[in-house]
Protein backbone atom coordinates (compact mmCIF):
# COMPACT_ATOMS: atom_id res chain seq x y z
CA UNK A 1 0.00 0.00 0.00
CA UNK A 2 1.44 3.49 -0.64
CA UNK A 3 1.74 6.01 1.96
CA UNK A 4 -0.70 7.77 0.81
CA UNK A 5 -3.63 5.29 0.27
CA UNK A 6 -5.09 4.83 3.59
CA UNK A 7 -5.80 1.70 5.15
CA UNK A 8 -9.76 0.59 4.84
CA UNK A 9 -9.85 -1.38 8.18
CA UNK A 10 -8.87 0.24 11.94
CA UNK A 11 -6.84 -2.55 13.80
CA UNK A 12 -3.72 -0.24 14.43
CA UNK A 13 -3.40 2.22 17.15
CA UNK A 14 -1.23 4.81 18.44
CA UNK A 15 -1.89 6.29 22.05
CA UNK A 16 0.05 8.97 23.07
CA UNK A 17 -0.01 9.99 26.46
CA UNK A 18 2.63 11.13 29.26
CA UNK A 19 0.43 9.29 32.07
CA UNK A 20 1.26 6.05 32.52
CA UNK A 21 -1.59 5.26 34.58
CA UNK A 22 -4.04 6.57 32.30
CA UNK A 23 -2.27 4.64 29.58
CA UNK A 24 -1.93 0.68 30.98
CA UNK A 25 -6.11 1.58 31.29
CA UNK A 26 -6.39 3.00 27.47
CA UNK A 27 -4.40 0.21 26.40
CA UNK A 28 -6.16 -2.64 28.62
CA UNK A 29 -9.48 -0.98 26.85
CA UNK A 30 -7.92 -0.95 23.31
CA UNK A 31 -6.42 -4.28 23.38
CA UNK A 32 -8.69 -6.55 24.96
CA UNK A 33 -11.70 -4.56 25.19
CA UNK A 34 -11.59 -3.25 21.37
CA UNK A 35 -9.49 -5.96 19.97
CA UNK A 36 -6.80 -3.22 18.50
CA UNK A 37 -3.48 -3.66 18.14
CA UNK A 38 -2.04 -0.48 20.33
CA UNK A 39 1.68 0.93 20.36
CA UNK A 40 2.03 3.53 23.23
CA UNK A 41 4.36 6.45 23.49
CA UNK A 42 4.84 8.77 26.79
CA UNK A 43 5.60 11.51 24.76
CA UNK A 44 5.44 13.69 21.42
CA UNK A 45 9.29 12.87 20.83
CA UNK A 46 8.60 8.98 21.51
CA UNK A 47 5.69 9.15 19.20
CA UNK A 48 7.70 10.95 16.43
CA UNK A 49 10.56 8.28 16.73
CA UNK A 50 7.91 5.26 16.81
CA UNK A 51 5.76 6.47 14.42
CA UNK A 52 6.80 5.09 11.19
CA UNK A 53 7.98 1.73 11.81
CA UNK A 54 4.87 1.17 13.42
CA UNK A 55 2.44 2.29 10.93
CA UNK A 56 -1.17 3.12 12.73
CA UNK A 57 -4.53 3.55 10.97
CA UNK A 58 -5.09 6.04 13.35
CA UNK A 59 -3.32 8.39 16.01
CA UNK A 60 -4.97 9.02 19.66
CA UNK A 61 -2.84 11.96 20.65
CA UNK A 62 -2.80 13.65 24.69
CA UNK A 63 -3.20 17.86 24.65
CA UNK A 64 -1.24 18.46 27.79
CA UNK A 65 2.17 17.28 27.45
CA UNK A 66 5.53 18.06 28.73
CA UNK A 67 7.74 18.88 26.47
CA UNK A 68 6.26 18.73 22.80
CA UNK A 69 2.68 18.88 23.29
CA UNK A 70 -0.28 17.50 21.33
CA UNK A 71 -0.25 20.13 18.77
CA UNK A 72 3.19 20.62 18.59
CA UNK A 73 3.62 16.55 17.97
CA UNK A 74 0.22 16.56 15.68
CA UNK A 75 2.21 19.52 13.79
CA UNK A 76 5.32 17.24 13.51
CA UNK A 77 2.86 14.34 12.73
CA UNK A 78 1.38 15.86 9.53
CA UNK A 79 5.41 16.61 7.63
CA UNK A 80 5.60 12.73 7.65
CA UNK A 81 4.36 11.72 4.31
CA UNK A 82 3.75 8.26 5.25
CA UNK A 83 1.22 9.47 7.40
CA UNK A 84 -0.36 11.40 4.95
CA UNK A 85 -4.32 10.30 5.62
CA UNK A 86 -3.78 8.78 8.75
CA UNK A 87 -6.33 10.37 10.88
CA UNK A 88 -5.14 12.04 14.31
CA UNK A 89 -7.78 11.98 17.51
CA UNK A 90 -6.83 14.28 19.94
CA UNK A 91 -7.76 12.97 23.84
CA UNK A 92 -8.11 16.09 26.49
CA UNK A 93 -10.20 17.36 29.62
CA UNK A 94 -10.64 20.52 27.94
CA UNK A 95 -13.56 20.07 25.50
CA UNK A 96 -15.06 23.60 25.49
CA UNK A 97 -17.06 25.00 22.09
CA UNK A 98 -13.81 27.07 21.28
CA UNK A 99 -10.98 24.31 22.15
CA UNK A 100 -12.52 21.94 20.17
CA UNK A 101 -12.58 24.37 17.16
CA UNK A 102 -8.91 24.97 17.82
CA UNK A 103 -8.17 21.54 17.68
CA UNK A 104 -9.89 20.72 14.65
CA UNK A 105 -8.08 23.76 13.02
CA UNK A 106 -4.82 22.38 13.91
CA UNK A 107 -5.68 18.75 12.08
CA UNK A 108 -7.78 16.74 14.33
CA UNK A 109 -10.31 14.74 13.14
CA UNK A 110 -12.56 14.64 16.56
CA UNK A 111 -11.94 15.37 20.38
CA UNK A 112 -12.29 12.91 22.65
CA UNK A 113 -13.06 14.06 26.08
CA UNK A 114 -11.27 12.98 29.57
CA UNK A 115 -12.48 11.26 31.30
CA UNK A 116 -13.70 8.16 29.05
CA UNK A 117 -15.01 4.55 29.87
CA UNK A 118 -12.70 2.37 29.07
CA UNK A 119 -15.09 -0.08 28.60
CA UNK A 120 -16.94 2.77 25.11
CA UNK A 121 -13.72 3.59 24.22
CA UNK A 122 -13.14 1.09 21.45
CA UNK A 123 -16.54 1.52 20.17
CA UNK A 124 -16.19 5.22 20.40
CA UNK A 125 -12.66 5.18 18.14
CA UNK A 126 -14.73 2.75 15.74
CA UNK A 127 -17.35 5.56 15.48
CA UNK A 128 -14.82 8.23 14.77
CA UNK A 129 -13.13 6.20 11.84
CA UNK A 130 -16.36 5.13 9.98
CA UNK A 131 -16.97 8.86 9.86
CA UNK A 132 -13.31 9.62 8.85
CA UNK A 133 -13.50 7.37 6.18
CA UNK A 134 -17.48 7.43 4.86
CA UNK B 1 -12.49 -11.89 43.72
CA UNK B 2 -15.83 -11.04 45.08
CA UNK B 3 -18.71 -10.19 43.12
CA UNK B 4 -20.19 -6.18 43.47
CA UNK B 5 -23.03 -6.19 45.07
CA UNK B 6 -26.41 -5.13 43.67
CA UNK B 7 -26.00 -1.91 44.28
CA UNK B 8 -22.85 -1.31 42.09
CA UNK B 9 -24.95 -1.60 39.07
CA UNK B 10 -24.81 2.44 38.85
CA UNK B 11 -22.54 5.22 40.36
CA UNK B 12 -22.98 4.52 43.84
CA UNK B 13 -22.23 7.22 46.69
CA UNK B 14 -20.27 5.99 49.54
CA UNK B 15 -21.87 6.88 53.21
CA UNK B 16 -18.79 9.57 53.11
CA UNK B 17 -20.27 11.18 50.12
CA UNK B 18 -17.86 9.49 47.67
CA UNK B 19 -18.94 9.13 44.20
CA UNK B 20 -17.69 6.25 42.69
CA UNK B 21 -18.76 4.23 39.35
CA UNK B 22 -19.14 0.98 40.31
CA UNK B 23 -20.79 0.02 37.02
CA UNK B 24 -17.54 1.44 35.12
CA UNK B 25 -15.35 -0.90 37.20
CA UNK B 26 -17.07 -3.60 37.41
CA UNK B 27 -17.83 -3.82 33.13
CA UNK B 28 -13.83 -3.37 33.02
CA UNK B 29 -13.77 -6.23 34.89
CA UNK B 30 -15.97 -8.77 33.36
CA UNK B 31 -14.56 -7.67 29.95
CA UNK B 32 -10.63 -8.10 30.88
CA UNK B 33 -10.96 -11.20 33.62
CA UNK B 34 -9.72 -10.49 37.19
CA UNK B 35 -6.24 -11.67 37.07
CA UNK B 36 -6.12 -8.39 34.46
CA UNK B 37 -8.39 -6.26 36.58
CA UNK B 38 -6.72 -6.71 39.90
CA UNK B 39 -3.48 -6.25 38.58
CA UNK B 40 -4.71 -2.75 36.59
CA UNK B 41 -6.54 -2.18 40.51
CA UNK B 42 -3.05 -2.32 41.82
CA UNK B 43 -1.21 0.03 39.88
CA UNK B 44 -3.83 2.79 40.01
CA UNK B 45 -4.46 2.99 43.25
CA UNK B 46 -0.99 2.69 44.61
CA UNK B 47 -0.32 4.95 42.11
CA UNK B 48 -3.22 7.38 43.11
CA UNK B 49 -2.05 7.47 46.65
CA UNK B 50 1.25 8.74 45.58
CA UNK B 51 -0.13 11.67 43.49
CA UNK B 52 -2.54 12.77 46.03
CA UNK B 53 0.20 13.13 48.56
CA UNK B 54 2.58 14.75 45.63
CA UNK B 55 0.00 17.02 45.03
CA UNK B 56 -0.62 18.06 48.69
CA UNK B 57 3.44 18.60 49.02
CA UNK B 58 2.83 21.01 45.68
CA UNK B 59 0.09 22.94 47.81
CA UNK B 60 1.83 23.59 51.27
CA UNK B 61 4.77 25.09 48.55
CA UNK B 62 2.78 26.77 47.09
CA UNK B 63 3.96 25.88 43.33
CA UNK B 64 0.80 26.34 41.50
CA UNK B 65 1.47 25.81 38.22
CA UNK B 66 2.42 21.91 39.05
CA UNK B 67 -0.38 21.39 41.07
CA UNK B 68 -2.80 22.73 38.38
CA UNK B 69 -0.57 20.15 35.73
CA UNK B 70 -1.15 17.65 38.58
CA UNK B 71 -4.61 17.71 39.00
CA UNK B 72 -5.44 18.22 35.21
CA UNK B 73 -3.78 14.94 34.90
CA UNK B 74 -5.61 13.15 37.72
CA UNK B 75 -8.86 14.27 36.39
CA UNK B 76 -8.33 12.36 33.55
CA UNK B 77 -7.36 9.52 35.14
CA UNK B 78 -9.13 9.58 37.97
CA UNK B 79 -12.50 10.24 36.07
CA UNK B 80 -11.69 6.77 33.63
CA UNK B 81 -11.10 4.14 36.69
CA UNK B 82 -14.54 5.56 37.92
CA UNK B 83 -13.54 8.09 40.99
CA UNK B 84 -16.30 10.15 40.01
CA UNK B 85 -15.46 12.54 43.24
CA UNK B 86 -12.13 12.57 42.95
CA UNK B 87 -12.02 13.54 39.61
CA UNK B 88 -14.52 16.29 40.22
CA UNK B 89 -11.76 17.51 43.40
CA UNK B 90 -9.09 17.36 40.86
CA UNK B 91 -10.63 19.72 38.31
CA UNK B 92 -11.49 22.29 41.37
CA UNK B 93 -8.05 22.19 42.28
CA UNK B 94 -7.05 23.23 38.73
CA UNK B 95 -9.38 25.45 38.39
CA UNK B 96 -8.69 26.77 41.72
CA UNK B 97 -4.86 26.65 40.96
CA UNK B 98 -5.48 29.75 37.98
CA UNK B 99 -7.28 32.00 40.25
CA UNK B 100 -6.82 31.50 43.97
CA UNK B 101 -4.28 32.31 46.24
CA UNK B 102 -2.24 29.36 47.48
CA UNK B 103 -4.41 28.84 50.51
CA UNK B 104 -7.46 28.25 49.07
CA UNK B 105 -6.37 25.10 47.37
CA UNK B 106 -5.09 23.52 51.05
CA UNK B 107 -8.55 22.67 52.16
CA UNK B 108 -9.62 20.77 48.47
CA UNK B 109 -6.63 19.43 48.82
CA UNK B 110 -7.45 18.07 52.28
CA UNK B 111 -10.59 16.89 50.79
CA UNK B 112 -9.11 15.06 47.65
CA UNK B 113 -6.90 13.08 50.00
CA UNK B 114 -10.21 12.00 52.18
CA UNK B 115 -12.18 11.28 48.77
CA UNK B 116 -9.25 9.72 47.75
CA UNK B 117 -8.83 7.45 50.87
CA UNK B 118 -12.59 6.63 50.87
CA UNK B 119 -12.63 6.03 47.15
CA UNK B 120 -9.70 3.64 47.64
CA UNK B 121 -11.21 1.34 50.88
CA UNK B 122 -14.20 1.46 48.72
CA UNK B 123 -12.93 -0.07 45.61
CA UNK B 124 -10.78 -2.80 47.43
CA UNK B 125 -14.38 -3.83 49.51
CA UNK B 126 -16.01 -3.64 46.68
CA UNK B 127 -13.92 -6.08 44.71
CA UNK B 128 -12.66 -8.13 47.86
CA UNK B 129 -9.16 -6.79 46.09
CA UNK B 130 -5.41 -7.03 48.73
CA UNK B 131 -4.66 -3.54 50.00
CA UNK B 132 -1.86 -2.60 47.90
CA UNK B 133 1.19 -2.31 49.88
Amino acid sequence: MSPSEPTLSLSRLLYVDDDPTLTLLTRISLERVGGFTVKTCASGAEALAEVEAFAPDLILLDVMMPGLDGAGTLRALRKIPALDGVPVVFMTAKVTGDEVARYRELGAVDVIGKPYDPVKLPDLVRAIWRRCRG
Amino acid sequence: MAEPGETGAETATAPGGVGLDIARLDGLRRLIGDAEFQRLTDRFLGDLSARVAAMARLGDAGDRAPLAREAHRLHGTAGSYGLETVAALAARIEVACAGAGSAETLPMLAALSAAMEASVARVIEQFGLEPST
